[in-house]
């Protein structure tokens, strides 16, 4: 029960802080915080806007959350994102294969390349005990500024007036998307996802494994598990989540690749998956907190014209409440 | 073949580039070498560079800006302290936060300073010294912070390696448990070092806004913070090194610059990428040679907990 | 003390509620929605967009709303849909990148105006607008061109884009007007929020010879820098002579009010129809800031003859990019007397004969 509580009681906490800082700037609180809600959940575009930015943010919470059960901190999401977007958009563009196996190989070629990008950091904390914290957040501006590189040159498209995009990806290699809105199909791939791991973490030899490694890693060399194994494993995982994220979004919402398709999604995985205590079933729920997050951010810039420095704050603090709620409750 | 004009005022131009990299560099070496790993270098640097600002318009003294910059930069990584010490939260994330933090405050603040002209720090030419063919330009002709970041690099080298509290901050960093048996009183140090550390990074914003670009716009660090990070690494949490790192790190841009204004075509974009790939190609050399002297403090980003073993 | 503020508060509170109430007893209010790319402190573009927004809120008593850093492709459709859906009877998108989500919501709601700055795409309810920045940049370079005394000419450019591109060329042809022996060298930053790589790469091309230096950056970090070495520059965006009183020649600037006057007064008058809006400096959306005391009267004297011929429309609106035209490999792209299209200065991906420098992987 507890693990319930103390996350609610810390969103609280921070909604008082925050409605106090509202308050602050001359916005009645209660009232915005029911625009926010009204706007997320009582229209059929806002519901789709909320799973719309739900779903990148399962995929990079479990990227986040997989290495987490053993014990690594992927801070690389976004750039095993950009990646996985990268190497999408290549075969979207360039592949000419047909409309039944486009989707799937751009789906496939996404996660191979988003665990490519994380297995480099694995490697090197399996072998050589560096660091992942470090080595993956390097890795992200590698990535990025790839990406940069490949728009603004050799992807640039053809009917895009010469801006740094890419064309439109042609419509098979799209995501089919629903009700008029942007919800497409890639909301619930993430959701079966989450749930295939919510299987794999807890009821295989792997899952084990996995939690052994991540609780006690001396117990896990008695039990002859491979600590070398189960690192690059899990990181591999997570990696293909993260290159998955960056597919469904290109095909799913962008449409083309460009410069800048992740408003730090691959960051903001790591609330998530800290704040689900690395649950992958809870990580769907407490992606759609951050989703509202982001949707209730932006209504609150078109309501109140707060500028989106005051957002920033907000969330911010909304997270930097969350951990402290769970860092009293590991010591209560 | 190569002018002698050209290295010049690139050497030059690569030590102002790199003395903000290098003030938040050394921060976050004070932090890192203590045990605690802050993200948050971006975020404490534009509110440095934010604060440096305002306080010098409003005073007239840049000085007190720089003062003031170093302060505010204390001030946010006292909430990382707070955080990764007293809540033993995890690390990463309160300093990735910091970073929202930082931008959102800063951008808030600052919009009414936009197109303001503040005072700011004067270049001071090292009598005669400064006239030297070639080297007066190079090493002679900065501003007082850029002299006063190597005199505090080599300081913090002395202090980290010669001295017992230096001893105290690096056994924080590497064996907690066992510094803690020897009467070390490990978040102490650490609370300590990761406000010093903020402080110097807040500096290294101010410098920005008060001695280099002498303007503020929002975001004006533009990713400064994280490239430090990845010097922190490029160097081996030496102070030394980083002074070498900074100059280079800061030189690539410059470089790139330079090439193009003669008329040699390189793209930007590698030439962004590069301190990354250096950092990563660096970290590679170092663990595959088992450089010790190379690798990050042990117990970083560890929180430490009185009697509990790994 | 805190009493006397309570009673001062409470007259503050008061007296906005009776103006509200004033207010809304005339006509229904015109609520206009502005939706940026970056912040407004970025001190340029968004910046001189967002003056023009108040602007029209002091002159019109138009009600604004803004939102800001709004990231193209993924949030920009919600944010447009999110002001349509709060009933705004015009939305400004002021980012190439937004063109898409603007048409996609406009569909949706056919009662609402939507107005898309710098695109091509337009619908019933769908108008475009921009200025014709270059006509600015090309008298800026007949400034530059007499000015320097090495002809050699610095350009700080962001990112090689269409606008950023036409803005150099344009500056280019200008120089080449009055001194075609002079070069323009382009540095590209990459960036456009780092005011300090922006200076960096002013000083490099100081330390090369040039003596004058243009911009197109947002921030006046380049300025900062010819004023420190003691030569020349152009601004860009707004007079940034505050930052460089001894440098600063001139600079082309940006008067978004113009247009933003223009559209609101047809919303007003309920006669508003979907127009593709790209004006000149005939209209003053863009043009030239005061000039420093060093610029002398001859030059003034062509500049200004030059500008007559836009505001007498003796030359065609795309001028200078009239034939002959010459990219920098030599080749003709321009007949003699042939005049660019539209699309073709949109889309511009080459630099003229006298620009020195290269346009970063491009696709051809």
């Amino acid at each position: 029960m507890r693990d319930i509580i103390t996350p609610i009681a810390s969103i609280a906490a921070s909604l008082v802080v925050v409605g106090i800082l509202l308050a602050a700037i001359g916005i009645n609180p209660l009232e915005a915080y029911a625009v926010m809600f009204t706007s997320s959940f009582t229209s059929k575009f806002g519901l789709a806007e909320l799973c719309v930015k739900t779903t990148p943010l399962i995929f990079t919470g479990l990227a986040v959350a997989i290495p987490l059960k053993a014990g690594l901190w992927n801070i690389g999401a976004e750039g095993q994102l950009y990646m996985g977007a990268f190497a999408a958009s290549v075969v979207a563009l360039y592949s000419n294969l047909p409309g039944y196996a486009m989707l799937p190989a751009m789906f496939l070629i996404a996660a191979i390349f988003g665990m490519g990008w994380a297995a480099i950091p694995a490697v090197l904390r399996a072998k050589f005990d560096l660091n992942e914290i470090l080595s993956t957040l390097l890795l992200n501006y590698v990535a990025i500024y790839w990406v940069e590189y490949m728009v603004y040159g050799p992807m640039r498209g053809k009917e895009v007036y010469n801006f740094p995009y890419t064309d439109l990806f042609p419509d098979i290699a799209t995501l089919p998307r629903f009700f008029g809105t942007r919800f497409h199909l890639g909301f619930f791939i993430a959701i079966i996802i989450a749930i295939a791991i919510y299987y794999l973490v807890n009821k295989t030899d792997f899952g084990f494994s996995l939690r052994v490694v991540g609780a006690n890693p001396r117990a896990a060399d008695y039990a002859g598990i491979s600590r070398q194994k189960v690192i690059i494993y899990s990181m591999l995982l997570g990696g293909m989540f993260a290159g998955i994220a960056g597919m469904i979004e290109v095909s799913g919402i962008q449409l083309r690749l460009r410069p800048l398709i992740s408003t730090g999604y691959g960051y903001a995985g790591i609330p998530v998956a800290l704040l689900a205590s690395g649950d992958p079933l809870l990580v769907i729920v407490s992606a759609a907190l951050f989703g509202f997050l982001y949707v209730g951010g932006s209504v609150l810039q078109t309501t109140y014209s707060v500028p989106v420095a005051i957002v920033y704050v907000f969330q911010s603090l909304i997270v930097l409440f969350i951990i402290a709620g769970q860092s009293l409750r590991r010591r209560g | 073949m190569v002018d002698p004009n050209f290295i010049a005022s690139l050497l030059a131009s690569s030590i102002r580039a790199g003395t903000p990299l290098l003030y938040a560099t050394l921060g976050e070496i004070i932090t890192e070498r203590s045990g605690v790993l802050n993200l948050g270098l971006e975020g404490i640097m534009i509110t440095g560079a934010f604060t440096g600002f305002a306080i010098s318009l409003a005073t007239g003294n840049p000085w007190l800006g720089v003062l003031c910059g170093g302060i505010a930069g204390m001030l946010l990584a006292l909430v990382h302290a707070f955080f990764s010490i007293t809540l033993k939260a995890n690390q990463s994330i309160t300093g990735l936060m910091l970073v929202l933090l930082g931008l959102g405050i800063t951008g808030f603040l600052g919009r009414n300073y936009i197109g303001e002209v503040a005072y700011y720090l004067d270049l001071i030419k090292i009598p005669v010294l400064s006239d030297l063919p070639y080297l007066g330009e190079v090493l002679f002709s900065h501003d007082p912070l850029a002299y006063l970041a190597v005199i505090l690099a080599a300081l913090l080298w002395f202090i980290l390696f010669k001295t017992r509290y230096g001893l105290e901050i690096i056994a924080a960093g590497e064996k907690p448990e066992a510094a803690d048996s020897m009467g070390v009183d490990v978040d102490r140090v650490r609370y300590i070092s990761t406000l010093f550390g903020g402080f110097l990074v807040g500096i290294g914003g101010a410098y920005l806004s008060l001695a280099y670009a002498k303007l503020w716009t929002e975001g004006m660090t533009a990713g400064r913070g994280w490239i430090s990070l990845a010097l922190v690494i490029f160097s081996g949490w030496m102070p030394q090194r980083a002074i070498f790192g900074a100059y280079l790190f800061g030189g690539l841009d410059v470089l790139s610059f330079k090439l193009q204004a003669i008329g040699v075509g390189i793209s930007y974009h590698f030439m962004k990428m590069l301190p990354y790939v250096v950092t990563i190609l660096v970290l590679l050399v170092s663990v595959i040679r088992k450089r010790a002297a190379f690798g990050a403090p042990t117990a970083l980003g560890t929180p430490y907990v009185r009697g509990k073993k790994e | 003390m805190k009493g006397k503020f309570l009673i001062l508060f409470a007259l503050a509170v008061v007296s906005a509620g009776l103006l509200a109430g004033c207010a809304s007893e005339e006509e229904e209010q015109i609520k206009a929605a502005f939706v940026y790319v970056s912040p407004i402190g970025d001190a340029g573009w968004t910046y001189s967009h967002d003056l023009g927004r108040q602007y029209i809120e002091k002159v019109y008593g138009v009600k604004t709303a803004y939102a800001e850093n709004v990231a193209e492709g993924g949030d920009d459709e919600r944010v447009i849909r999110q002001f349509a859906e709060q009933g705004y009877d015009v939305i400004f998108t002021t980012s190439f990148g937004f063109m898409d989500a603007t048409i996609t919501v406009a569909k949706d709601f056919p009662d609402t105006i939507f107005e898309h700055c710098s695109g091509y795409k337009t619908a019933e309810n769908v108008g475009t607008y921009f200025g014709r920045m270059y006509q600015a940049r090309y008298l800026s370079g007949i400034v530059a061109g007499a000015m320097t005394k090495t002809n050699k000419i610095g350009y700080v450019a962001a990112v090689p884009i269409p606008e950023v591109i036409r803005g150099i060329n344009a500056f280019a042809l200008g120089v080449k007007k009055v001194n075609p022996d002079a070069k323009i060298y382009v540095v590209w930053t990459g960036t456009w929020y780092d005011p300090a790589k922006e200076k960096d790469a002013a000083i490099s091309l100081i330390d090369e010879g040039c003596d004058v230096i243009a911009q197109h950056q947002d921030s006046p970090a380049a300025q900062q820098a010819a004023e420190e070495r003691g030569v020349y520059s152009i601004g860009y965006h707004s007079d940034m002579s505050k930052f460089a009183p001894n440098a600063h020649l001139t600079a082309a600037i940006w008067n978004w009010s113009v247009i933003y006057s223009y559209i609101i007064e047809q919303v007003i008058q309920r006669t508003w129809k979907s127009e593709q809006i790209w004006w000149g400096i005939d209209k003053g959306v863009v043009g030239l800031a005061q000039f420093n005391d060093a610029v002398p009267e001859d030059v003034r004297k062509m500049v200004e003859e030059e500008k007559q011929k836009y505001l007498n429309g003796e030359v065609p609106e795309q001028y200078p990019f009239v034939g002959p035209i010459y990219d920098q490999q030599g080749k003709l792209v321009k007949a003699e007397g042939k005049v660019m299209t539209d699309e073709e200065l949109l889309s511009m991906s080459f630099f003229v004969d006298n620009v020195v420098g290269e346009i970063p992987a491009s696709s051809e």
